[in-house]
């Protein structure tokens, strides 16, 4: 087996189109449930909007304004085809057009993510291969006791002590609140940025890191490692050439679940932190019943969720030249 | 295998890095507990000009800038900094004229003259006149969801409007209505002729810079605010004489936090000037820091729990009077406000006219079970759907639930959020919560509720009905003040004895502030929050 030899581009294509077509299927399924789910959720749109003293007529008049008294099918076939043609409609609540209203609000929430995922992978994979490799010595045990004592916290818990120890008690250092001017780039108040992200990072951390050095522990005891340390190939040369590499394929897979992960769990950060992004924006349109919008952010959700698989999927196959190569 | 068994963190090495864990929260604790206070300014000398800038909570995607749709807290004190009313209510609840120079009525109260003060500019220069006044009013009827519509319809005929002349309006209304201008001084915003939400113009101290529905608004001071001399609400930290004419600040920004935690840090770090909507919880956070203070109110703002008087059990006043009796206002305003509120009596509008102070309800568990029995309705059971319409909604729910067990009745609290409180089935509920801003006046607040046009929901059921309206008309249509405050009080001994609300508190309205701002008003009796929304009087000291 060789590492080098690229695989047939023909049959990489028809895999890659396969998974592509099945992850939009799987999209297509979700928006079913997500609009199902709406239908489901008690309350009406028509009443959040007039509030509760509007007589009955009113909110009759509004729900006909609104399209609301349609047959559900109808609705559905309405709303896929506006979010597919790029028009996902208009609020319910402040009748401004959905995209723009959650525009703004999801270039903060990408920025969040991506921002976090950039610091969390690396830092990962060098914290897991530095624990791996020093196995059972005080820099891997202070690793697991650490990334344990994490994972056993949830996010939000995490958020708080950090708000408590850097700024509001005990270090007042950073500012425990975002507050962002609509339309405002994230990027301009970079300490606002510093809190969310690590607590973003801190949630996600355990989880990867303790992944790559299982999976680097795990190519230590392999024979090959074993064959290439007897031919008597330096210890370095062994990390680079022979674990990093293939303890690579997991941490892979790990980050396209973390950064899927991210991608939910920014929902609760945001919230802890006031941060203006989708999570925030969800959880106002559920109060209100707006459901243009919770549609569409629910599918933007379970979009990334697919498309982060996908990417996963196909790093993977990437880089494990079995799977390049099984289609042959 | 992936990873060794856990046995190699051998059991001490785990506990003992546990128990490290613990100390280091701990003494962050100490620390915290060390570093608050520390950092302790007081306030320098008081200047003109700068930006405040507020976090407020109670935001939500629906917000709007239209004075007819206050459907939100930082909407309804939004409206009062940017648009201006005829009449006003003051911080205290004591009835004033505003923009209008008189409120005036016929003997049989069916027919009001409004004159407007002269020479009052809105905020792209035209000065408010008659035809303003008429063309809110025809607003208020045409645009769906508009709040005081409530107030006005039974009353307004749109086509008995004369105009006297430019500044002088007279009304002649479908039926008596000697409380009027009450209704007139609930919020009731004036806009100009063509008025449009999207670039809005009133007449208020601050002008409309940006909007953005749950995370800012930004405002600035108008030059011209025709009140700029006027006299401001109490205060302890009064602006002194020489500060100019209000508002005293350049630029109001109110940031949207909504999450109660995420507001008050951003207070103490020092990313805003001031907070609304404090928790109880909250208030010795704030006590610890000198550099803070807090804005505490007594209100007449209230959260009830209404009973669905034509539907059983609670057809029969005495399983009523047994609820009543029953539960502990004492423990409620404990359990639900820490003591920050006033013990209510099932009454509303205690700044009203007319409001029998006398009427006192004492806790009477041997009352409350005989009444049940009489009304053999012991050990009944019934759900109470209650949700988050104010922070003590679902907590009084539960004390109630408590209060009432001890009497054998069986009160099933079932919480669900405000969209399904509200929902389809708000007219349904048999028994469940509400709340109320006060509105002034008794007859205004008994219209909307026990007498209203749109639901029958809290109607007394019966004679009782018959008995409450006919005395609402006769108080409309007597123009005779004392006359007026006796058969408010007949209808307020009614609402004791028979009525379906239980009222077991006033909760206190909670602001916090930094010393670098000051002239913030004292009293908040609306409940508005940042003193009923009175930034014009606010003024920076750094």
């Amino acid at each position: 087996m060789t590492l080098d030899r690229r695989p047939s581009s023909a049959t990489g294509r028809l895999w890659l189109l396969r998974r592509v077509v099945f992850g939009m299927a799987v999209v297509l399924l979700g928006s079913v449930l997500v609009f199902a789910a709406t239908q489901v959720l008690p309350g009406d749109p028509a009443r959040a909007v007039l509030g509760h003293e509007a007589t009955p007529e009113r909110v009759a008049a509004l729900r006909t304004e609104l399209g609301l008294d349609r047959p559900l099918v109808a609705q559905y076939l309405a709303w896929l085809g506006g979010v597919l043609t790029g028009e996902p409609g208009h609020s319910l609540v402040t009748r401004e057009p959905v995209g723009g209203l959650i525009g703004d609000r999801a270039v903060n929430s990408a920025v969040l993510v991506l921002v976090s995922a950039a610091v969390v992978v690396p830092l990962s994979v060098f914290v897991g291969a530095v624990a791996g490799r020093r196995r059972d010595r005080p820099f891997d045990r202070a690793v697991l006791v650490v990334t344990l004592g994490l994972t056993a916290l949830p996010e939000f818990i995490i958020a708080l002590l950090l708000v408590i120890l850097l700024s509001t008690s005990v270090f007042p250092l950073l500012p425990g609140t975002v507050l962002l001017a609509p339309g405002q780039n994230p990027f301009g108040e970079p300490a606002q940025l510093v809190l969310p992200v690590t607590a973003l990072v801190l949630g996600v951390l355990p989880y990867l890191a303790r992944l790559v050095r299982g999976s680097v522990i795990d190519v230590y005891e392999s024979e090959y490692v074993r064959t290439a340390r007897l031919k008597g190939v330096p210890e370095n040369v062994v990390l680079r050439r022979h674990v990093l590499r293939n303890a690579l394929v997991p941490a892979v897979q790990g980050t396209a679940l973390a950064l899927a992960y991210l991608t939910g769990g920014v929902v609760v950060v945001e919230q802890v932190f006031n941060y203006p992004g989708l999570g925030s924006a969800l959880v106002d349109a559920v109060n209100n019943r707006d459901f243009p919008v919770i549609q569409l952010i629910c599918l933007v959700f379970a979009a990334c969720y697919v498309a982060f698989n996908l990417l996963g999927d196909a790093m993977t196959v990437y880089v494990t030249p079995r799977l390049r190569t099984a289609g042959r | 295998m992936t990873t060794r068994p856990a046995g190699e963190l051998s059991r001490r090495g785990f506990l003992n890095t546990a128990a490290a864990a613990v100390g280091l929260t701990v003494a962050g604790q100490a620390l915290a507990a060390c570093g608050s206070g520390s950092g302790a300014r007081t306030g320098g000398t008081p200047r003109r000009g700068g930006t405040l800038t507020v976090a407020t909570g109670g935001a939500k995607g629906s917000d709007t800038l239209d004075p007819m749709l206050l459907n939100s807290i930082p909407v309804s004190y939004m409206a009062r900094v940017i648009y201006d009313q005829l009449a006003d209510f003051g911080n205290d609840m004591e009835y004033h004229l505003q923009m209008a120079e008189s409120i005036e009525s016929n003997g049989t109260g069916d027919e009001w003259t409004i004159r407007l003060k002269p020479d009052i500019l809105f905020h792209n220069g035209k000065t408010l006149d008659a035809d303003d006044v008429l063309f809110t009013f025809q607003r208020t009827f045409s645009l769906p969801g508009a709040v005081t519509v409530g107030k006005f319809k039974a009353f307004v005929d749109l086509d008995g409007f004369t105009k006297l002349d430019r500044r002088t309006l007279r009304m002649k209304l479908l039926r008596p209505s000697a409380t009027f201008h009450t209704a007139l001084a609930s919020p009731f915003k004036i806009v100009p002729v063509g008025f449009d939400p999207r670039n809005p113009v009133g007449t208020g101290p601050f002008k409309y810079k940006s909007f953005t529905p749950n995370r800012q608004w930004v405002c600035e001071r108008f030059a011209d605010y025709w009140n700029a001399d006027g006299p401001s609400q109490p205060s302890a930290t009064p602006a002194p004489p020489g500060l100019g004419p209000k508002p005293y600040l350049d630029e109001l920004v109110v940031n949207v936090v909504n999450d109660d935690s995420a507001r008050i840090n951003a207070l103490v770090t020092g990313q805003v000037d001031a907070i609304n909507l404090l928790q109880y919880a909250q208030i010795p956070t704030i006590e610890r820091h000198r550099e803070l203070k807090l804005l505490e109110s007594r209100t007449g703002a209230w959260t009830g729990i209404y009973m669905n008087m034509r539907q059983p059990p609670f057809d029969d006043v005495r399983v009523r009077q047994a609820l009543r009796l029953a539960i502990d206002r004492e423990q409620a305003l404990t359990a639900c406000l820490s003591g920050h509120g006033v013990v209510a009596n099932d009454l509303p509008e205690p700044f009203a006219t007319g409001y029998p102070a006398s009427l006192v309800r004492e806790r009477d568990l041997d009352r409350a079970r005989a009444l049940l029995r009489e009304a053999g309705q012991d050990g009944v059971e019934v759900e109470l759907v209650t949700g988050p319409v104010s922070t003590e909604a679902v907590s009084m729910c539960t004390v109630l639930a408590d209060n009432a067990a001890e009497i054998g009745m069986k009160v099933k609290v079932r919480q669900v959020d405000t969209a399904t409180l509200f929902g389809p089935n708000f007219h349904h509920w048999p028994f469940s919560v509400d709340k109320w801003p006060p509105q002034g006046d008794f007859l205004t607040l008994m219209a909307l509720t026990d007498l209203s046009d749109t639901t029958t929901l809290t109607h007394p059921g019966g004679a009782d009905l018959a008995e409450l309206r006919g005395l609402y008309e006769q108080a409309q249509a007597s123009t005779d003040g004392t006359r007026r405050a006796v058969l408010t009080r007949k209808m307020y001994e009614i609402q004791y004895e028979r009525g379906g609300w239980i009222i077991p508190f006033f909760a206190n309205v909670e602001n916090a502030h930094n010393v670098r701002t000051a002239g913030w008003p004292e009293q908040d009796f609306p409940g508005r929050t940042f003193g009923n929304g009175h930034f014009e009087q606010v003024y920076r000291t750094d």
